[in-house]
Order: C-alpha cells, then structure tokens, then sequence
C-alpha cells in the first residue's frame, strides 16, 4: 500500500478509536507524562523511536503518539501459564525515558497476577469480571506453556483448581486480539523441552483462535509493547511469518544486523573463550552463537534500555526465539553444523542439523567470502578435535 | 474447624495458603505450589555446558544467581576431577557485580511494589493502588531498571544472561563500560538516599541502633512505623534459627549457620524432603514444593539470615528488640541493600581490566566424568546446585532453591520456617502478609 493511503487509513482508524470512550476516567496520558517529568519532546523523540522500529517511515511518527495516546480505551488481560516470570520482568524494563512503562501503566491491565493488588476470590473475580465486560475487546497476552493435561503434572490455579489449560481456552474465546508472549507460550519453552515432563503446549495448540506468536527468552520489552501499538494502529494483525512472528520485529535474523559480523565476514572467529580473537570482538559461531539461524532484532533493539545484549558480552546468540530451541540449538556453546558427541537424539540427527545449518547459512551470506568464512570454520573445527 | 483456601498474588508465579483455624487462630498453615516444570527432569543427558543456559530459566527474578551456581557446580566438578581452576579477580568482581545487581533490583523491587502497597492496603482495605500509579513507585521502578541496566553491561542482558563459564567471565568490559555502570549505580544510590533510608547510605551504614532509622522521613521509616502499627514486631515469628552457606563479602569464608551464635555448618548435613509434595504420594501430596532441611531441622535462610551470620550491628540490634518477627526481616533486605550498594561501588571502581577474563579449562569439558556441587547466596538466600556428569553429559542436576528452605512443608509437630511463623495469626490479611515476608517466588521453589 501506497504510504499516503496506509497513513489515511491510520489516521481515519485512530480517530475512530478516539471516540470509545475511556475505560477508566482517570488522567490522560500527557498528563500523566507531565506529572512524572517526561516532556512532549521526548514523547515524540520515543514515538519517532517506535515507528522506526516498526519499520514505518518517519512522518509516521505523530500517528505513533496518537496510538500511544489512545492505548487506555484497550483493556489487557495478562495470564501467566508455566513459566519463570522473566517475560514480564523484561516487559517492566522498558525503554528510556520509559514511555513503555507508562502505556503499560495506561492501558487498563485488567488482570496481572504478578502485579495487582487483589488476592485470592477477589482475584479470580477480577479475571472472571474482565473477561465479560470486555468481551469481545481486550488484548489477550499469555505468558508461559501450558501444560496440557494428559500428564499427571498439572498446572493449577486459583482456589477453584482450574487448570492452566482451561483458564487460557476460556480467556482466548472473548479475546480480541491473542498474543503470546515469550517463547514458552510461542512454541512450549524450556518446560517442553525433551522429556518435556508436563506435556508443555504453545498457545497456539489451546485455542483455533489466531495467535500472534512474540517469542524470545524473555522478548524484548520493545517487542511486546510494539505489537500492542501496531495493533492499535492498524486494528488488525501484522504481517507474520511462517511461524505466526511479526515480521517488524523477526524479519532479520541476529546475525544480519550483529555488530561482530564484520569479524564473520572476514573469517575472524572467537576459536575459544578468553582467546585474543574474544579480547577483540571476533565473530562467536565456532563457540556456538546461533545467530544465523535466528530471526530476531536483539542486535538492533538490545535489552534493558538499550545498554547490551548476549553477542556483546561475548556469549554467542542461543536461537531463543525458534521454536524448539532448547532440543535443536543445544549444544550452546557448539557450532550448530560441528556437533561432534551424542545428543538426546543420537548421532543421526546431527547431520540433519548440520545439513539445515549449512543450507540456512549458505542463503544468508551474502557472498562468497561468507562461503569461505564457513568452510574454514568447518575445516578447522574438524583438525583440532 | 474452618479452613480457607487462598490464592495468593503478586509474587513471582502462584501459590496458595490453605490455612486451618481454631477458636479463630490460625492452627496449621499449607503452603501449596502447583506449576511444576520438571527442569531437573529437562536437565538429563544434555551437555554439561548446557545448565549454563537452562538454568537460568528456572527463575526470572534470579536467573544470574542460577547461572552462577550452576558454573560453581562445574568447577567444583572440575577440581575434584583434580584441576582447581584459576578465577582471576576480574572475572570474580564481574561474577559479583552482576550477582549484586540481581540482589539489589530484588531488594528494591520488593520493598516497593510488595511490602508497601501491601502494607497500604491492610491501613486501608479499598486501596486499589497498582503498583505504577503512584510518582514514588515509578522512581523506585526507575531505580529497578537503573540497577539491573548497570549489571547487564557485563551480563549482556537481564533477564537470563549467558556470560559466565567455567573458568571466568565471557564478557570483555571496557573502561566505558565501568564508567556507565558507575554511573547507573550512582543514581540508583541516589533514589536509596533519597527515597528510601533519607540520609547518605554511608550514614546509614555506620547506625547500630534501630531508634537512628526509625525517625528519619523516608520509605523505610514508613514502613516501619506502619509494621508496629499493626503489630508485625511481634508476629511472624519462626524458630529464630539462620543458615547461609553461600560466600559473601560481609563474613568470613562459608558454611556459616547461626543461632545468635555462630556455629560452623557443614554442606553434608543438608537433606531435601519430599513429604507432602505429589512425588511421594501422587493423591495425599498436596505440593509440588520440597522442603530442605539442615541436621533435620528447619532453618531461615535469606537477607536476614546473611546480616546474622554477618553480625551485622544494626541487623543485631533489630533482632534484640525484635526477634525474628516480619518488622525484622522486612528490615534485613533494606539493610542487606545498602550494603550492597556500597560494596558494589568499590568493586567497579576497583575492578582490574587488564586481568584475563577467563582463564579456559585444561580438561576437554566433553569428557568429564564426576560430581559437583555450586552454593550461592542469591537475592532469597542459599541456592544449591548439585550436578553428577558421565563423559560430558549430565547425568542427574539437583538444585535446592532458597525458598525451599522456607516455604517448605513440615508437619503439625515439627512445622516448616515459614508455617511456623504463621501459626496462632487471627487473620488472613496478616498471614498473607507475613508469607510475603519471605519473598514468595513459586517458579523457583518447583521449578
């Protein structure tokens, strides 16, 4: 679409929303901005950031701060299924000047365990409550796997006992947008890993409901509040991938932004940690980064308030935002095409990996000193073991 | 007899506190946990290496803190194979700075967006405060971001950093570096001062009386002042027994325990029980929570246990009026936080760059065959891991949390540290409030 039309659109769209009314009548957000010191300026400074981020051009921007503007007539309701907490630990490190925080303290979260007052049937109130005043309207966002039943671990919660599986389904049905945030509810997680004791399901296996997958271990907080803006803008699902990812945010992979890849490019590796190549910041592969193999924008967006990410502290990426990772990334601090000794799955699968591996890598070089830069990788991986 | 049942909320994952009553007294309290993982299970026959990454994962409050055990774990595996591992200090100080930070932000974010809101709402029933509404709370959740921001500039990122390894750090930190994390824990310092304890944390520090805290116009004094209101200086009280195992900075050496006094502990008398959890008995188990226990006893572990073996003077004087009720260790991590503080601002400004940051094994870690054991003091308390490997693969990886020490469930005649503290309450509010007191994180005690 032409971009005149998209930003007509938008524009016709927010002002539409505008006219629902306000679900709590509490301060608007610029004056709420005002009350902690955040000035117009670096509103739209952020805004011009987020727009940016979801690869919209930059006149875009005043429409950003309209949607961010308008995000308290969105009711949210957070459910933690089987996880670690970490997904909404790195949804309150948002950005400076910490905008996000605000929009999260905005929008209406209706229900958030980790994070609200109520306790124990006043709970449960609050979440049955919300589901019904706001049928049909709230954004659905689920943290964690869920344990689906046919093993004798089950997850259960709140003093009626019902199960994680149930309380997701339930919640699904009258949402009007689902996402699922971090990889555990994107793919099952760690909890699904191989034994996969729990019997650990994605979201996305729980409900025929579309479920708009925000995966990573945790998910950048920009991630997350970004899909809720570009839901607000656009009133309707992203541009996804094959595996139900925003394309905005998991359309490249780590390695075609990483900083080290210059160092790939040139055939300059890390050969073991704490080697001269590791003082210099060479390129991690042959000490396992998964980078080429996973779509994501850590090395563009990086974590709490953009200060670092893995690759910067010297660790290679661990693929957390592909679905399975745990079982087909690992080992982690290998080569993903050098794996050697015996896995969960033998040694048959190593050469299916390596085949995958080669074939993913060989169609993101960008050309031949790429080619090279592999080989010798493989070359001399093979020498010294 | 009444029972009731409740879920309880705001802590990290579910819990619920099954609480029966007699003549309107709290008689016996269960603690019940039910989002089992299974990540021991998840652990078996994956590379060593591999825990360094899957570890992490069993908290996102703590995830440092387990990648930290988990790397002591191999390198104590390594020096019983027979190579003790040269740590430089560098790679020390980085491996503490990042720990410190983890603690702090737990510190800070407990006290803020748990203990004070709480403490609102039992002043006023109808307060409906979240936890960001309010210009105080935004500040101290500045200051959360702010301390775990000054960590990841050598973690890579929080939460779930991949930067430590057998034999030291991954990451290469530059003087810029330091200086940006000098200068987030500069501000980070400066909420603390201001908001917090109300004067400079060196003044603070140099207290040995609970009445020099109590007066000055800041958060702590609110609380406490708001704690004796509603009598939590008497309540809450367990078996007045501490336990940390993990190194710090604040004693000597490890293995400490104490009971006023401090004894030597020993690791070998740690035990984990498995009563009431639905592993030992799939329909009368009632939890998927363990209990640890040390010489069969039940022992605090936690902030307040650390200031204890530390014989912390303003600590001391806090447990002599107060024993170890809620005020007191509700006290113990703002305390525990400014030490922190201070101590993490000397490390960066003495951290040595021109040290390696890793010194690598000289055993191929794909080979190794043996046992190990990693004990940390992470934010809660004690974290233990405990890994056996065969030829480079686990063979099985036990890891006894801090909140298995005190959430754990005993019996009616020899109850858990943390229901025993709840024990002849005569409302729910306060037992919910003084469960919370331990810092409840459900993820890690099941995991």
């Amino acid at each position: 679409m032409e971009h005149a039309k998209l930003y007509e659109r938008l524009a016709e769209r927010l002002s539409n929303l505008e006219k629902f009314p306000r679900i709590k009548e509490e301060k608007s957000i610029a004056a709420l901005m005002e009350e902690h010191g955040i000035s117009r300026r670096d509103f739209m400074k952020w805004a011009a950031g987020v727009t940016a981020m979801l690869s919209l051009p930059s006149e875009f921007t005043p429409l950003m701060a309209q949607a961010a503007e308008l995000t308290d007539r969105l009711p949210v309701v957070w459910l933690h299924m089987a996880e670690c907490t970490g997904c909404s630990e790195s949804l309150l490190r948002t950005d400076a000047p910490t905008i996000d925080s605000l929009i999260f303290d905005h929008i209406s979260l209706e229900y958030h365990e980790t994070l609200m007052v109520a306790a124990g049937w006043q709970a449960e109130h609050n979440l049955e409550s919300a589901i019904e005043k706001y049928k049909g309207k709230f954004i659905l966002m689920v943290e964690g796997g869920i344990p689906a039943g046919s093993s004798e671990f089950f997850l259960t919660v709140g003093p009626h006992g019902q199960t994680g599986q149930k309380s997701a389904q339930k919640a699904a049905d009258a949402a009007a947008a689902i996402f699922a945030i971090g990889s555990c509810s994107s793919f099952g997680g760690i909890q699904a890993a191989h034994p996969n004791p729990t019997n650990a399901q994605p979201l996305s296996k729980v409900t025929n409901k579309p479920v708009i997958n925000v995966p990573g271990c945790p998910p950048s907080e920009k991630n997350i509040v970004g899909n809720v803006l570009h839901y607000i803008l656009f009133g309707t699902l992203p541009a996804l991938d094959a595996y139900n990812r925003p394309k905005w945010a998991y359309g490249l992979r780590i390695h075609d932004l990483c900083e080290r890849r210059g160092h790939f490019d040139a055939g300059e590796f890390v050969q073991e940690f704490g080697d001269a190549g590791a003082k210099k910041g060479f390129c991690l592969y042959k000490v396992g980064c998964k980078g080429p193999y996973t779509f994501n924008n850590c090395s563009r967006e990086r974590f709490n308030q953009h200060t670092s990410w893995p690759v910067q502290a010297g660790h290679g990426c661990i693929g957390c935002s592909e679905p399975g990772f745990w079982d087909n990334m690992g080992p982690f601090e290998e080569p993903l095409g050098d794996r050697l000794y015996h896995t969960v799955y033998g040694e048959g699968a190593d050469k299916t990996a390596d085949k995958v591996g080669v074939a993913l890598l060989t169609a993101t070089a960008v050309g031949i000193a790429a080619h090279a830069a592999i080989a010798a990788v493989k070359g001399s991986g093979k020498t010294e073991e | 007899m009444k029972i009731t049942k409740e879920i309880i909320q705001r802590i990290e994952g579910e819990a619920t506190l099954e609480l029966e009553w007699e003549n309107e007294r709290v008689n016996f309290a269960k603690i019940k946990f039910f989002n089992y993982r299974g990540i021991e299970e998840i652990l078996q026959k994956r590379p060593l290496l591999d825990a360094l990454v899957l570890t992490p994962r069993v908290c996102g409050i703590c995830s440092h803190s387990h990648a930290m055990a988990s790397v002591l774990a191999m390198e104590s595996l390594l020096a019983n194979t027979g190579e003790v591992l040269h740590v430089s200090q560098k790679a020390k100080d980085i491996r503490e700075i990042a720990l410190n930070a983890e603690k702090i932000h737990n510190h800070i974010k407990w006290y803020f967006f748990t203990i004070l809101p709480e403490l609102k709402k039992i002043a006023d029933p109808s307060y409906e405060g979240n936890a960001f509404k309010e210009k105080l709370w935004y500040h101290a959740q500045q200051a959360v971001m702010e301390s775990l921001s000054m960590g990841s500039h050598f973690s890579g990122q929080w939460p779930h950093g991949s930067f430590v390894m057998p034999g030291g750090v991954t990451c290469d930190p530059l003087k810029s570096d330091v200086i940006n994390a000098l200068g987030y824990l500069d501000r980070v310092i400066a909420f603390c001062e201001e908001h917090l304890y109300g004067m400079e944390l060196e003044e603070f520090l140099s207290f040995d009386s609970a009445l020099q805290v109590m007066s000055a116009p800041c958060a702590l004094a609110y609380g406490i002042d708001e704690m004796l209101k509603y009598g939590f200086d008497s309540l809450g009280r367990s078996y007045d027994r501490f336990l940390a195992l993990g190194e710090s900075f604040m004693y000597e050496g490890a293995l400490k325990a104490s009971k006023t006094t401090v004894l030597s502990a020993d690791i070998k008398y740690v035990h984990e029980s498995l009563d009431h959890t639905f592993f030992a008995d799939k329909y009368k188990g009632y939890t998927y929570s363990k209990s640890a226990l040390y010489k069969k006893s039940y022992f605090e572990v936690g902030p307040l246990a650390r200031l204890m073996v530390a014989k912390e003077p303003l600590m001391r004087d806090f447990h002599r009026r107060f024993k170890d009720a809620v005020l007191t260790r509700v006290v113990a991590r703002v305390i525990e936080c400014a030490h922190l503080l201070s101590r993490t601002k000397t490390l960066l400004l003495e951290l040595n760059l021109k040290e390696p940051s890793f010194s690598p094994p000289k055993q191929d870690i794909h080979t190794l065959s043996g046992e190990g054991m990693g004990v940390i003091e992470a934010p809660r308390g004690t974290l233990i891991h405990q890994v056996s490997a065969h030829h480079g693969m686990i063979k099985s990886y036990n890891i006894i949390t801090p909140t298995v020490w005190n959430l754990g469930n005993g019996d009616r005649d020899n109850p858990a540290t943390a229901q025993k503290a709840l024990i002849g309450l005569n409302s729910f509010t306060k037992a919910d409030f003084i469960l919370k007191s331990f810092d409840v994180c459900s993820v890690c005690t099941t995991q």
